[in-house]
């Protein structure tokens, strides 16, 4: 993260409007972030919370109906709107895989057919032996044994674990500078999750790719990312080191994501959950979109005024808490919320 | 593969038994051969002699017996007229065959270009065009839309072509028509913009009367054969003539039966393609397939048609076996010596349990064979399955 590393993406204000019949869905808010080559950018918030969107925004990816505004730029290539530009970047220089394996590789196609299509998209020139060896050395990669029988292979001979480990070679089988992992190992037993993520790990020293990891679990981001951008209800709430989202919280918000985590201090210590559900993105509650479920609410957190949301702090370390130097300056935030009644632990 | 197809023809074996078994009791009983003779004066002969072709004398087991061993080297005996059933049945399957083939292949063309393009297209003007006509068709009794055919697709037409030419009302309709649809071609892409696409549809409306009118001035003073038939399909003094006219002739009376038959199918096919493409289109692995950088083109053919496309296969095939004994109204409609045709004569007041019997049993064979062959395709089609 040394300043000098070379800047890939620099998205800036990017807002994504779905209107649908009931009113206009407010996917995504004025979201802004930057990622250099060989960063690990954790993106985390609830089911809902726009952090999907706002990948597939810079992918191109979003159906035609979506109205998406801002900039995203690839190493000063604007990607939104210019339709050309992400078409022939996508599965190029930026890859995505996403949640679900088991439904994400085509069923009617071998394992090698649907590697070779994602080379031969953008080498039409490659001979047909090249991209075999290639394919092969991308299954290998990503740790499939016997890669050889993989390619001749269907998706439905491979376990979960397996068709991702397949999806992410798929991705990475172009050399990409960025990967966008959309909650790679929500569908996936804790195990393989695991190696999921070690598969990651792996694949990022190798190719020196950028990622963007997104993910619910806050576990999965203290293990692998540098930099977190926290969401909600379709903004970023707030962004900084792994170390300063998980020990100088300066958002209710995140904090409560804390406490609802199992495990991560003490052994033993009651799950605070947040109360409440997310607001519905077509109506945002005035104010802090937070506002309603948060316990250190007060009048000035119901007041709207332009700016007064949007993220205040330093380059590495910014809120949109309004009352962050009270968060930041507690002991435990997470104490903020009120612990479960029962002495046990409830985990899934 | 190879494992799979002998597994399911082995399985259709004891299903064709069953079904011999089930059409020789329900013949059996469905009514009396001798009535008709019954009514008459100094029949003892003829009934005798009816008893005597159909052993209705013997035990049931021996008839079934009888009939089935026979069937099995292709004789079908002989109708109450005394007449060999085999030649009849031959015939008449080889007239519907033609009509039913006919009708399949246009809906299925159809059907699945215009599903495809209206789900990819959703909730365009396109697709709410598509789905208008689809359901017209659909909910249209086949018997009326015959009827409507005959009427305004053969005699006025073949009146029309006595002393043809388009009034007035004709050039406003088809110019209308031809604008509706250039427009519909030119604004097909979505970046198109509402004013382009009606300066697209005023062009193709004076285009089309343009055309229209040197048609007209075409046609004038002209007189054409009454070329449309609606009843058989052939005429009978077309028997003597070369190649040409007779398949000129063939066509004119093919051609209202097979719309009949391909319209209804067409409207089944094109909404269940929609449904099937709008489906794999909103699939993960389609989204994979653009993550890629895979053309939309190759998206939409490589990717969601072609698993669209199992089991719209499998409703085609399935569809195509039913059918086949199933356009009995259609064939009336139009007088057409098909399948149709004979089933109902061996229905007639004095049931014909032989006819009756090769009939159903014909019926059921191609049921059954279609069946097998929809289980192969979906297998060919489906690694899932052929893996098993």
């Amino acid at each position: 993260m040394s300043a000098d590393s070379e800047l890939l993406l620099e998205v800036e204000h990017l807002t994504v409007d779905f209107p649908t019949d009931d009113g206009v869905v407010h996917a995504t808010r004025d979201i802004s972030y930057t990622l250099s080559r060989g960063d690990v950018l954790g993106v985390v918030g609830e089911s809902g919370s726009g952090k999907s969107v706002s990948s597939l925004a810079v992918m191109g990816l979003l159906p035609p109906t979506a109205r998406v505004s801002g900039s995203a730029k690839f190493c000063g290539q604007e990607l939104l709107g210019s339709h050309g530009a992400v078409k022939s970047l996508r599965g190029n220089k930026l890859a995505m895989i996403f949640q679900d394996p088991m439904t994400a590789l085509n069923p009617v196609y071998t394992v090698g057919v649907q590697l070779r299509e994602a080379l031969r998209v953008h080498n039409r020139e490659m001979p047909k032996r090249e991209m075999t060896e290639r394919s092969i050395d991308a299954l290998e990669l990503v740790g499939i044994p016997n890669p050889k029988d993989g390619l001749d292979s269907f998706p439905h001979e491979f376990s979960g674990g397996m068709r991702q480990r397949a999806m992410i070679a798929m991705a990475m089988i172009n050399d990409p500078d960025i990967l966008i992992a959309d909650e790679p190992t929500t569908a996936l037993d804790v195990t393989v999750q695991a190696q999921i993520l070690e598969t990651l790990e792996r694949v990022q020293a190798r190719t020196g790719a950028a990622i963007i990891l997104i993910t619910h679990d806050l576990g999965v981001i203290a293990g692998m990312a540098q930099r977190v951008l926290v969401m909600y209800g379709g903004a970023v709430v707030e962004s900084g080191s792994v170390d300063d989202i998980f020990y100088r919280t300066s958002m209710p918000y995140t904090a409560g994501l804390l406490g609802s985590m199992p495990g991560i201090h003490a052994h033993g210590s009651r799950l605070r959950p947040i109360p409440g559900s997310p607001p519905s993105l077509i109506r945002m509650p005035p104010g802090c979109s937070f506002g309603p479920r948060c316990p250190m609410v007060t009048d000035a957190c119901r007041l709207d005024a332009p700016g007064k949301f949007s993220l205040v702090g330093t380059q590495t370390h910014a809120s949109a808490c309004i009352r962050r130097d009270e968060v930041l300056a507690m002991d435990d935030a997470r104490t903020m919320f009120a612990a479960t009644h029962d002495t046990e632990v409830v985990r899934d | 593969m190879l494992r799979l197809i002998i597994r399911r023809m082995l399985v259709a074996i004891p299903m064709l038994l069953v079904c011999s078994v089930l059409v020789f009791i329900l013949v059996a009983n469905a009514g009396d051969p001798l009535e008709a003779l019954r009514g008459r004066p100094n029949s003892q002969q003829a009934i005798a002699q009816r008893t005597a072709t159909l052993h209705l004398n013997e035990p049931i087991f021996q008839r079934y017996w009888l009939w089935f061993s026979k069937m099995l080297h292709g004789d079908f005996g002989i109708d109450n007229k005394g007449l060999r059933i085999g030649p009849q049945l031959w015939r008449a399957m080889g007239t519907t065959l033609q009509i039913v083939l006919l009708s399949t292949i246009i809906a299925v063309c159809l059907g699945i270009a215009v599903g495809v393009i209206s789900a990819v297209r959703q909730y365009s003007f396109f697709d709410y065009s598509a789905t208008f006509v689809s359901f017209l068709f659909y909910a249209m009794p086949v018997f009326w839309f015959a009827v409507l055919l005959k009427v305004f697709g053969a005699i006025e037409f073949n009146n029309w072509l006595e002393n043809p030419g388009i009034g007035t009302a004709g050039f406003l309709v088809i110019g209308l028509l031809g604008a509706g649809f250039t427009s519909m071609l030119f604004g097909f892409k979505r970046t198109v913009t509402k004013r382009r696409r009606m300066i697209a549809g005023a062009a193709g409306f004076v285009g089309t009367i343009v055309v229209c009118f040197l048609v007209d001035r075409f046609l004038a003073d002209r007189t054409y054969f009454r070329w449309i038939g609606t009843v058989n399909t052939t005429d009978p003094r077309f028997a003597h003539q070369g190649f040409w006219p007779r398949l000129g002739d063939h066509l004119g009376h093919l051609l209202l039966p097979v719309t009949t038959l391909a319209v209804i199918s067409y409207a089944g096919y094109s909404r269940f393609t929609r449904a099937s493409m709008l489906e794999t289109l909103s699939a993960d692995y389609v989204r994979t397939a653009r993550a890629k950088g895979v053309s939309e083109r190759a998206v939409i053919f490589k990717h969601a048609f072609r698993t669209a496309l199992i089991p719209i296969v499998t409703v085609v095939a399935l569809d195509f076996g039913a059918i086949f004994g199933g356009a009995i109204i259609t064939e009336t409609v139009f007088s057409i010596q098909g399948m149709g045709k004979l089933f109902r004569e061996a229905l007639q007041k004095d049931i014909d349990p032989n006819k009756a019997m090769a009939y159903l049993i014909v019926t059921a064979i191609n049921v059954v064979v279609f069946n097998l062959i929809a289980d192969i395709i979906y297998a060919k089609l489906d690694p899932r399955i052929r893996h098993e």
